[in-house]
């Protein structure tokens, strides 16, 4: 792996971490850029793909931007077991994409998805602010958008298209929740 | 541009039907002229003049038939709905997941799925509920990520083990994606009726398990199959018997028809697991019985599960329980009688299980019949046409697996 591969790799990371430690919007948003950052680096032998997710993800995270408590809301008290849950994330998608799997594309491509899948389904999972549920679910659909990119099939442009859209789109829906009307 | 238009229209009708909300009568007027034409253009993509498509999209036939069945459920429950009930935010929610779940049909690919299963689910999720938003999009989540999984393992190597693997994570996407135990979402009772994970498991998981069954499939291979089949069949069996036992002895009448969903799942379930034709006929059998009878039939009884009317037991709720026990000639019976066909011929004791579930089913029946109260006016019409679309789906089931090519 270059230089550039494993800053890449650490960049992602770290925004998953980000996303993963944080309870308000500054925190939520730094985490998906430096999320999509990491991943348009690591995609640099596929300047579409790598434009258009990093671009979807800058977007998506500049519009989580604008609701959501304003703060960095990072490492709140008891944000321990989550620091946690960052460092074995990292360790074990860096085992699993660089030992175990041989693809779809290079190592650190596989790494920055996995981060991806696990760190943003590991928040989905466990939050109950919907900022954050936005943010993961946009991570997932970027990672979703790579892997199409790498696995090189006929349809990939369409789905690193779609991906990227539906992380904008993501990125639109408000982080106030909506008061039910009717039954 | 046929598949373009059956997607792009029931979007346009959802959008309309949204921004003319103040004005229902418009709203319903424009959302329902938008919708029909869109499943026009769904039924005409059965002809190859009307396939071509700009993108290069195309709707296989089982999805594209039950989308057909999602898109008629959708225009008897806005047309039918009890009087409370917000029939304009059902249309554009409807359509909205019409568009939705036409893209997931439409899709190349698991990885596709999965990003409109995420844009779909956080759509849903973000309609006006009582649950948090993060709280609804737990499951659909789940069944992004395992879909990510499911197809990176797919390229992951040659070895069995990945294949294995993969076919692990897809099946239990599958069954996360439809909100289906072991990953059953939070449910209030007093949830809206778009908003409520039964909307998702009754409304929009048919079309959406069919389309990915379509797209996971091909990409199985020799090592996948047999533990995509076993899964399927495991998990079946699990859906049937807590969906059984839950709606006889759950407590409170929401809770027992929203496991009287996972009753009718775990048959579905089982049928797309054995991997033969009598179990796939009975599957979509089942899948489109779940959005014609129990989904409509459960929004008309809402008035009396939200303790606006008062439940009866009187000759047509003897009727609806025969229907939703399974009785001849209603759906059910051929859906049974084609799943133990179909178990039988892969391996006869599934057969005793199924039985033995079918068995303990005929006890909610009762129970469920009795909620949808004694229906009057639109929601008498729609008893009436549920019953009708029963008795067509269990003695003419041809009808409905032509329209899904099987």
């Amino acid at each position: 792996m270059t230089v550039l591969a494993i800053a890449a790799v650490v960049i992602a990371w770290l925004g998953g971490a980000f996303l993963v430690l944080s309870d308000a919007r500054r925190g939520v948003a730094l985490g998906v850029a430096l999320y999509a950052i990491g991943l348009a680096a690591t995609l640099y032998n596929i300047p579409p793909a790598a434009l258009a997710l990093g671009l979807a993800g800058l977007g998506a995270a500049a519009l989580r931007l604008r609701d959501g408590p304003p703060r960095w809301g990072t490492l709140p008290p008891g944000s321990t077991p989550r620091l946690l849950l960052c460092v074995v994330s990292g360790v074990l998608a860096a085992f699993a994409g660089a030992s175990i799997l041989a693809g779809p594309g290079p190592a650190p491509v596989r790494i920055v998805i996995l981060l991806g899948g696990a760190m943003g389904a590991a928040r989905l999972l466990s939050t109950l602010r919907r900022e954050a549920a936005l943010a993961s679910t946009t991570v997932m659909t970027l990672a979703l958008g790579a892997a199409a990119a790498v696995a090189g099939d006929r349809a990939a442009p369409t789905v690193v298209a779609a991906a990227a859209l539906a992380a904008v789109l993501l990125g639109v829906l408000p982080a106030a929740e909506t008061k039910a009307r009717g039954a | 541009m046929g598949p373009e238009l059956a997607l792009g229209l029931p979007a346009a009708g959802a959008v309309l039907a949204a921004v003319l909300r103040r004005r229902p009568a418009l709203a319903l007027l424009c959302g329902g002229l938008l919708g029909l034409a869109g499943a026009l253009m769904m039924a005409l993509l059965a002809y190859p003049a009307a396939q071509a498509s700009l993108l290069g999209l195309s709707l296989p036939a089982a999805p594209r038939g039950l989308l057909l069945v999602s898109a008629l459920a959708l225009g008897l429950v806005v047309a039918l709905a009890p009087p409370q009930a917000d029939r304009v935010g059902l249309l554009a929610a409807g359509l909205a997941g019409l568009a939705g779940l036409a893209a997931v049909a439409a899709a190349p690919d698991v990885l596709a799925v999965g990003v409109v299963v995420a844009l779909l689910a956080a759509g849903h999720a973000a309609l006006p509920g009582r649950l948090p938003f993060p709280t609804r999009m737990r499951a659909p989540g789940l069944a992004v990520a395992l879909l990510l999984a499911g197809a990176l393992l797919q390229h992951a190597g040659d070895a069995p083990v990945f294949a294995r693997l993969s076919a692990l994570a897809l099946v239990l996407a599958l069954v996360a994606a439809a909100g289906l135990v072991p990953f059953l979402p939070e449910l209030d009772p007093a949830e809206p009726a778009s908003a409520s994970p039964v909307a998702w498991t009754g409304f929009f998981g048919p079309a959406l398990a069919v389309a990915l069954v379509a797209r996971i499939q091909p990409g199985l291979g020799n090592d996948g199959a047999p533990v995509y089949g076993a899964l399927l069949v495991g998990l079946g069996v699990l859906n049937l018997a807590w969906g059984t036992l839950g709606a006889w002895l759950g407590e409170g009448d929401v809770a027992a028809w929203r496991y009287s969903f996972l009753a009718d799942w775990g048959l579905a379930l089982v049928g797309l697991g054995v991997l033969v034709p009598d179990g796939q006929a009975a599957a979509y059998l089942v899948l489109a019985s779940v959005l014609l009878v129990r989904f409509p039939l459960y929004l008309w009884a809402r008035p009396v599960l939200l303790g606006r009317a008062q439940p009866a037991m009187g000759p047509s709720n003897v009727l609806l329980a025969a229907a939703l026990a399974g009785a001849a000639p209603f759906a059910g019976f051929s859906v049974r009688v084609l799943l133990l066909r179909a178990a039988t011929e892969v391996y006869w004791p599934l057969a005793l299980v199924l039985g033995l579930g079918m068995l303990v089913w005929l006890a909610h029946s009762f129970r469920l019949a009795r909620t949808l109260g004694a229906p009057r006016g639109r929601a008498a019409v729609g008893v009436v046409l549920a019953l009708g679309f029963s008795v067509l789906l269990g003695v003419a089931p041809a009808t409905f697996l032509t329209l899904g090519g099987l």
